[in-house]
């Protein structure tokens, strides 16, 4: 069993499609056959999206949304990992050129899973994969290197 | 008299499998519902990820870039 850190984008696009490689990552996980890690980070992030998605809908039609929500991530079983320190942070921001990622990187650095995976190739670099030591993905990726 | 305690059983993969299948599939309804694309998803987290350097933990960009 492979430990997978899954950045927001990996979470939203399997939660917003039927198929894909991304709501494959989350089955995958919900079978036990690999291990979620999730940031504190990211459940905030992708809570706070749906929140800012759902201003103007009435409770009866955010309420259950957010309840499912929950359901979804609960069943894919992740390992939380907690927020990271202003310290780390400040580490990770001297490695990833996109300091908004610098939470994100940090608690990636802290887990230390076998791979990260984000469809943000453009922030989370092969140069930030080298400088840390994490093996970083897109789901297509790990797939094809996992089933070569 | 004894009492028994049950035990809670632990959950199937097949099961976990199954009601994680559901939730995902209602919860996909539920934005095809209300219109929200993967697109409007992923606008409102960058979004929340630029406020949340500031708001969660008390940093400025501007501090990190001059480290």
């Amino acid at each position: 069993m492979q430990t997978l850190f899954l950045d927001s984008n990996i979470l939203l696009e399997g939660m917003r499609s039927r198929w894909g490689l991304s709501k494959a990552v989350l089955s995958l996980c919900a079978a036990r056959i690999h291990q979620f890690v999730l940031a504190q980070h990211v459940i905030t992030e992708v809570e706070g999206a749906l929140i800012e998605v759902l201003q103007g809908e009435s409770t009866d039609e955010a309420e259950p949304l957010l309840d499912d929500y929950f359901t979804f991530i609960k069943k894919a079983r992740p390992i939380i990992v907690p927020l990271a320190t202003a310290q780390e942070i400040t580490a990770a921001s001297r490695i990833i050129h996109h300091l908004n990622d610098a939470p994100v990187l940090a608690a990636a650095i802290s887990a230390r899973p076998d791979w990260l995976l984000s469809n943000n190739t453009e922030h989370f670099t092969s140069t930030v994969a080298r400088r840390t030591g994490l093996r970083i993905a897109t789901p297509y990726e790990f797939f094809r290197a996992i089933h070569p | 008299m004894e009492k028994r305690v049950r035990r809670a059983r632990p959950s199937k993969p097949e099961n976990d499998v199954a009601e994680f299948d559901a939730a995902a599939t209602r919860l996909e309804k539920r934005l095809d519902k209300l219109g929200v694309t993967e697109k409007d998803l992923l606008d409102a987290a960058a979004k929340v990820r630029e406020r949340m350097l500031t708001e969660v933990y008390g940093l400025e960009v501007e501090e990190l870039v001059q480290l």
